[in-house]
Order: C-alpha cells, then sequence, then structure tokens
C-alpha cells in the first residue's frame, strides 16, 4: 500500500531456517515488509506460521538467516530493544492471569521499557478505551469472556507503541460470535496503516484487510503475493486449493 | 484431681517453654526453608548448567539422606573438624535447607504448569528473562503451590521434634525431660502429641486462609470445576 517511490521496507528476513530436533519447521524463507502493510500469512497446521512469527522477534532465535528491523538487525543482544518496538498477539491470549486487566496493559511499559506508572497507566487506558474496555480496567482475566479477553491482548500489543504487530492466529480460540469484536479492531488498525503480519484463517478479514499474502507449506513461502490475486490467480495450484477450502469453511465475510 | 492439677501446674509450664523454642525453630525454618526451595527450583528450571546441576544435586542430596543424619553431620562431624554451631543454629540450618529440598520439587511442578506462551509474552514485552520469572511466572506458580507446600509446613513442625535429637530444648526435649523427672509417659507424650496436633491444625487454617486471600478473581485455583 505504500505509494512511495522509494519502498519503506520495516522488515526484512533473509533464508531463515529452524528445526526442532529432527523435525525441520523453517527451511529457508525470505521475504519483505514494507511500513504500513498488513500481511496475511496462511498455510496448512504444522508448517511454521507461529515459529515464523517467533523467529521474527527472536523469542525462538533462528538457527541460521538474518532479520533487519528497521535496517538494523535482530541479534541476542539488541532484542529486548527491538521487542519496544514490536509486539505480539498470542493465539491463548497469553494474558498475565495474576494481574488486572490495567495491569496487564502497564507490566510491559513499566518493567520493558521502564516507563513511570504514571504515564504508563495513561497509556494503557487510552489503548483499553480504544478496544472497548475502559470500563473493565481494573477486573482479572479470568472475569471476561474471550473476545474480552483478546482485546486486552490487542491493547497490551498497542501500549507499546509499536511500528510492528505479530498476530499470531489471534481469533482461532475464540467462540464464532466472539470472533467479530477482535477482528473489528484489526481492521481499524490496518486503516490506520499500522505494519501488521498476521497468520490467520479468516480469509474474509484477510480479503478486507490484507495487502499481500504469504502463503506457507512445508517451512517454505510457496507463494506470495498481493490478496486479491492470491484469490482470484494464484500462480501454485496448491495454493488456490487451499485458499478456496478454507472460503468454505470460514466463509468469504 | 491431683493428677491433673499435677499435669497443669508441673508439666505444663516446660512443656509451653519447649513449645515457645520450638516454635521459634519453626518460624524460623518455614520461610528460609520456602526461599531455599524457590531459588533451588527457579535455578533447576532456569538456570545455566552449572547452576542447575548445583539445585539438583541439592534436591538429591537433602530428600535422599535422612533428616537426622543430616543433623548429625552439622552437629558433631563438623564439630570434630573445629566448627562448632550452636544447636539452635545446626537445626534451623538443617530444617531449612531440607525442607528447601522438599519445597524446591512442589515449586518446580508449578513452574512447569505455566504455560509457555506467558514468558513469551513477558519477553515480548521487552521483559529480560528475570523479570518474566519474577513478575509473571512465579506470582503464578507459587500461588499454585501453596497446597503442597503447606504440606511442607505441616512435615516442617513435626520434624523439628528432631532437634532434641543435637539439645535443643524444644517441645521434644522438655517431654524427655519430664518423662525421666516423674516417670508418666504415657500421660506426658500424649500432651506433647496434643500440642503438636493443635500447632499443625492451626498451620493448616492458617495456610488455607491465605491460600483464599491469594485467590485470583475469576480463576478458581482451589474450589474444583465441576
Amino acid at each position: 500500500m505504500n505509494t512511495k517511490e522509494q519502498p519503506d521496507v520495516i522488515l526484512k528476513a533473509e533464508d531463515i531456517h529452524k528445526s526442532y530436533g529432527e523435525t525441520k519447521i523453517l527451511d529457508g524463507i525470505s521475504f519483505e515488509v514494507e511500513r504500513g502493510e498488513c500481511i496475511i500469512i496462511a498455510g496448512p497446521s504444522g508448517t511454521g506460521k507461529s515459529t515464523l512469527l517467533r523467529c521474527i522477534n527472536h523469542l525462538v532465535p533462528p538457527e541460521t538467516g538474518r532479520i533487519w528491523f528497521n535496517g538494523k538487525e535482530v541479534a541476542r543482544k539488541n532484542v529486548n530493544e527491538i521487542r519496544q518496538k514490536m509486539s505480539m498477539v498470542f493465539q491463548d491470549f497469553a494474558l498475565f492471569d495474576h494481574l488486572t486487566v490495567l495491569s496487564n496493559v502497564t507490566i510491559g511499559l513499566i518493567k520493558g521499557k521502564n516507563m513511570d506508572k504514571i504515564a504508563a497507566r495513561e497509556i494503557a487506558s487510552e489503548k483499553l478505551t480504544d478496544v472497548g474496555l475502559d470500563r473493565w480496567m481494573n477486573v482479572y482475566p479470568g472475569e471476561l469472556s474471550g473476545g474480552q479477553k483478546q482485546r486486552v491482548g490487542i491493547a497490551r500489543a498497542l501500549a507499546m507503541e509499536p511500528e510492528l504487530i505479530l498476530f499470531d492466529e489471534p481469533t482461532s480460540a475464540l467462540d464464532p460470535e466472539l470472533i467479530g469484536e477482535v477482528l473489528e479492531i484489526m481492521k481499524k488498525l490496518a486503516q490506520r496503516q499500522m505494519t501488521m503480519m498476521v497468520v490467520t484463517h479468516e480469509m474474509g478479514f484477510a480479503r478486507s484487510a490484507g495487502d499481500r499474502m504469504f502463503f506457507m507449506e512445508g517451512g517454505k513461502i510457496l507463494e506470495s503475493g498481493p490478496i486479491t490475486q492470491m484469490f482470484s490467480n494464484p500462480r501454485e495450484k496448491r495454493t488456490g486449493e487451499f485458499l478456496h477450502k478454507l472460503e468454505e469453511l470460514y466463509g468469504k465475510g | 484431681m491431683g493428677e491433673i492439677n499435677f499435669l497443669y501446674h508441673t508439666v505444663l509450664p516446660p512443656l509451653i517453654k519447649g513449645t515457645i523454642v520450638s516454635l521459634e525453630l519453626i518460624v524460623a525454618s518455614a520461610p528460609i526453608g520456602l526461599l531455599v526451595g524457590i531459588l533451588s527450583a527457579v535455578g533447576r528450571v532456569y538456570g545455566r548448567p552449572g547452576i542447575r546441576h548445583l539445585c539438583l544435586l541439592h534436591q538429591i542430596i537433602f530428600r535422599g539422606i535422612p533428616l537426622l543424619v543430616q543433623l548429625f553431620i552439622l552437629f558433631y562431624v563438623l564439630a570434630a573438624w573445629g566448627l562448632r554451631l550452636t544447636p539452635f543454629f545446626c537445626a534451623i540450618t538443617a530444617f531449612s535447607i531440607c525442607s528447601g529440598a522438599y519445597h524446591a520439587e512442589y515449586i518446580r511442578g508449578a513452574i512447569n504448569s505455566i504455560a509457555a506462551t506467558q514468558v513469551m509474552a513477558a519477553r515480548s514485552l521487552a521483559m529480560s528473562k528475570w523479570q518474566a520469572i519474577v513478575f509473571i511466572v512465579l506470582p503464578q506458580a507459587l500461588r499454585k503451590a501453596i497446597p503442597s507446600c503447606s504440606n511442607e509446613i505441616t512435615y516442617l513442625i513435626k520434624y523439628s521434634s528432631l532437634a532434641y535429637m543435637v539439645t535443643v530444648p524444644e517441645l521434644m526435649t522438655e517431654a524427655k525431660v519430664l518423662t525421666s523427672r516423674y516417670f508418666k509417659p504415657i500421660e506426658i507424650f500424649i500432651m506433647a502429641g496434643v500440642i503438636y496436633w493443635v500447632l499443625v491444625t492451626f498451620a493448616s487454617r492458617l495456610i488455607n486462609a491465605f491460600e483464599k486471600k491469594m485467590e485470583i478473581p475469576g480463576l478458581k485455583l482451589t474450589q474444583k470445576q465441576l
């Protein structure tokens, strides 16, 4: 979606490999993401989509291959600096159950970014208002619905004021009627030109909010391209089959 | 009536005096033991290989050797080598380290039950590994470990009686002295037993109340979810 002459590359990955024991998970992944893009990552389960996201912010360090974020190579010694600008939303929400909703959002700011409590609180309440949970700040995650939990997860990611957000199947643990409220918020973020990488099977969301898609299989990006082209005219037969299967299952949105 | 009078006026006061010493032992060793357990568990789960092996060794040795032997080693063997420790200090040291070895396993189990994404989420928010452990993992794991650790604390109350073997003037020591003086072992040991029972019951109640207080709203840790 970038209209500038010079593409503004926020993230670049080069030949990422990762195995768990004997099992090869990522088998040479390379790509570039421009600032403001919403990348959809789709593919069958077990193809390394989640691992790819985790490699990008070094939660799972890749074995070989290099990643640059804002022109800086991501390495062991600067991960905390990188993570201050790159946040993540988890499939199982990964909220901190022992902390209130507000503390869930402020803790990253206070501990990870060394921000003082008052400033952190201000940002947190702003982000919680953004996701419609300003009235739920003092309850605990265990008292929320799944959709509300994931909205807290998104608020927590947003509070870091990131330049890139990684979404790891953010709606696949939700009941069908709760998916919408989460996708709405994600669509809004995409409209505001937030750079996002989203692992999802929600093809309706992909069509309406996504700019490009990476179709992964067997630890590789089998095909990538603009969303509309991926649906209407995929280069690989496998891509078309898979995406149409997803649309049958999840609807076209 | 004379019998009850005798027990009340002659036997009970020394037993109470001993109980106070027992309580001193327990109140000192329980928190130190818990701290040792937390450190040993965290070291074993998250430490570098050297630390991990050290913590494993702590658990293997102090769960593997009878506490009485540990006490004797501290008291007699170290004394023979010229390191003379007071009985009270020996008892607290042995109790804390041994208790910590058991706590460590309970706490390690609780740590392992915390979802891996909890640490990932903390790390993704630019928290360091140690911040993630201290602020995210331990507050949740320790809550889960309360019921098992309470078990260990009730054991500690009872095995504090072993301190009598290294001449600490605690409840069991007083009971022993009284029986050799008055030849009424049944009455005196029953009284000592009742006092231990009261201490254990009181401690269990206290820990249950604490567990309730630490309960997180919306997460029913202690209630059966049926």
